[in-house]
């Protein structure tokens, strides 16, 4: 991991992707989603939706309506917005302005995508889980979040 | 960061010896577990655990650290549990510092080897404590009298009931051609758990409930289950023995029935610790700095057990390919035998880095010739959500961890391949019915039925 991405990062990723800061983090630590983001998909776009974001933050608005400026239709920053939320999802991710260009980074984007979690389920040949776990129901929604 | 911290509280305890040393180096210790804010609530009993350095475990990290919201990795608390560990657990036998009078026999030397409790059919392990019963290739040997140690693993695959015979490992072959031996080790409290619980057979492990080995426990002051695997490599052309912990030992070589007494060096040191704030163990790993140099950095000069920087002028060809494994057959009684290229995939943690900087000036300031202070931590792997009911792992740190004597092939940075200590050890099953044996393959090669 090059650099240790700032707080707001999480707190805006956590309003887009429904899952908490800890486990973003956690994913973070394993596979560098910020990083990545800013190198393939363009630092510029990052930083406007991270200045967009922290604008209305500072202004009071609650999370839930910070959501939804950022994806309404007229947003500036609605489809950087997509993009980012896509790679914390699916681990894919493509340039700007080539979206043919998808790619999934690394194993570990492909192993901590979210996917994987809002499904209570794990990647396809990744399984931290022990031996015979195939018997047992996976724990509740919530825990993985 | 507490780089600066560091630096002054190491300075004050430079100088000095004996018994004002002892006290300084732990009296740092504790400057150094505070700084790092890991005695959040500190109690008496976590400074008087730092205070018995010699032969004194440090037991656990208190209250664990909990990662994700804080940011992640607060990994010093748990490197400064690994150097204390080392520390403990290299302790001479008869009390003081390592390295105090120079080398030394070490404290975790006189524990079980894990063959001791591999016993057969109807036997039962002997008592703690009970010495070697050399294998009769062994005992002929006149100038092994005295020699306690031997040493008979050769790789991960010896051994292992059909774990490995992928091969995904092999053989660590050095500049001189010798294969690097490894040794497992295990204290008190796992000997006795697996003795009383009569884990030692089939019968026992399928009669036993869940294997769950003692934790350590800082609210009882009660060391848990700790056990080492140690990486050694036979003396040879082009080693200085003044700098490694050196050991004289039986080699035994299984596939030809030999054996021979050598003259080994300790490369790499794993330390497994079940602790209460870690029920999937705490994992460190220390190495000899002369091993192998950093794969973006490989050094030009210096000596190294097991690179050599002008392999491609050497030997051009495939031979040279970093951390491949060697050529079958392998066999170390084999002539010509073609050492392995090794480099560090992935560099040392800056933090580990520094912390290593510091202990190894304590360890010189016990003694300017300490062979231990050639060594380093590489890392130290730990749950930092040991109950998230998601993963049973508890979401590991670092995610990846490797040994460059132990996990040579394995470094890197792929999910499921490269090696993860708690990922792999989550795998262990000690039945055909593949009960969990809490981390340890120790069970997993238990063959006696009864
Ligand atoms: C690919 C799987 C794998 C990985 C990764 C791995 N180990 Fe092991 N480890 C084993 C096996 C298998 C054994 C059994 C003995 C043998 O074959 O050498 C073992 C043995 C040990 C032992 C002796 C006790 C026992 O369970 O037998 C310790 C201690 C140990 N490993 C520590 C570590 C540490 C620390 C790391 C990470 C730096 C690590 N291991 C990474 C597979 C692994």
């Amino acid at each position: 991991m090059t650099i240790e991405p700032p707080s707001d990062f999480f707190d805006m990723s956590s309003i887009l992707t429904g899952f908490t800061v800890r486990t973003l983090r956690l994913a973070q630590q394993d596979a560098d989603f910020y990083g990545v983001f800013d190198d393939v998909y363009g630092g510029a776009w990052l930083k406007d939706l991270m200045g967009f974001y922290v604008a209305r933050v500072q202004a009071g608005s609650a999370p839930e309506d910070i959501g939804k400026a950022i994806l309404a239709d007229a947003s500036p920053v609605a489809e950087t917005a997509r993009a980012l939320m896509v790679f914390w999802y699916l681990g894919q991710i493509a340039p700007h302005d080539d979206s043919r260009d998808l790619r999934i980074p690394s194993a570990n984007h492909y192993a901590q995508a979210l996917v994987w979690r809002a499904i209570q389920a794990h990647p396809t040949g990744v399984s931290t889980l022990r031996f015979g776990y195939w018997a047992i129901p996976p724990a509740p929604f919530d825990d993985y979040l | 960061m507490q780089t600066s911290d560091h630096k002054r509280t190491v300075a004050h305890s430079v100088g000095g010896s004996g018994r004002a040393v002892l006290l300084t180096l732990a009296a740092t210790i504790v400057a150094i577990v505070v700084v790092a804010g890991i005695y959040a609530q500190a109690s008496p009993r976590s400074d008087e655990t730092a205070f018995t350095l010699s032969g004194g475990y440090p037991i656990d990290v208190p209250g664990g650290v909990g990662a994700g919201d804080t940011g992640p990795g607060a990994r010093s608390a748990y490197d400064v549990f690994s150097w204390q560990s080392f520390i403990a657990l290299n302790s001479p036998t008869d009390g003081g510092m390592p390295g105090e009078n120079g080398d030394n026999e070490t404290l975790w030397s006189t524990w079980m080897e894990d063959f001791q409790v591999l016993v057969s059919d109807g036997q039962t392990p002997a008592p703690w404590g009970a010495p070697l019963r050399l294998p009769t290739a062994c005992k002929t040997l006149t100038d092994g009298d005295g020699i306690t140690r031997i040493l008979t693993h050769a790789s991960k695959v010896d051994g292992v009931v059909g774990l490995f015979d992928q091969a995904q490992a092999g053989p660590l072959i050095d500049q001189n051609g010798s294969y690097v031996r490894y040794e497992i080790l295990i204290n008190e409290p796992m000997y006795t758990y697996i003795r009383d619980n009569r884990l030692y057979n089939q019968a026992g492990l399928n009669a036993f409930g869940q294997i769950d080995f003692p934790s350590g426990s800082l609210d009882t002051s009660t060391v848990g289950a700790i056990m080492v695997k140690a990486a050694w490599k036979v003396m040879g052309a082009g080693d200085d023995p003044s700098r490694f912990h050196v050991s004289r030992a039986h080699v035994f070589n299984q596939q030809a029935n030999t054996c021979a007494v050598e003259t080994l060096g300790l490369v790499g040191f794993h330390i497994s610790t079940k602790t209460v704030s870690a029920p999937q163990w705490i994992w460190s790993t220390f190495e000899h700095q002369g091993n192998a140099p950093d794969a973006d950095a490989p050094g030009t000069g210096a000596h190294y057990s097991f690179f050599d920087p002008q392999c491609a002028t050497k030997r051009p060809g495939p031979d040279c390919a970093p951390n491949a494994l060697p050529p079958t057959p392998w066999n170390p009684q084999l002539p010509n035998q073609k050492p392995v290229q090794v480099e560090r995939v992935t560099r040392i943690d800056a933090t580990t880095a520094a912390l290593n900087t510091k202990f190894q000036q304590l360890l010189r300031g016990v003694n300017a010739h300490s062979v231990w202070a050639n060594y380093m931590l590489v890392g130290t792997q730990f749950p930092q959500l040991p109950d998230d009911p998601t993963d049973p792992q508890g979401r590991p740190f670092p995610q990846y961890l490797a040994n460059t004597t132990i996990e040579t092939f394995l470094q890197g940075r792929v999910p499921t391949v490269s090696s993860n200590c708690i990922g792999c050890h989550n795998r262990a099953t000690a039945t055909t019915s593949a009960k969990f044996s809490d981390f340890t393959y120790i069970l997993s090669r238990v063959t006696a039925k009864y």
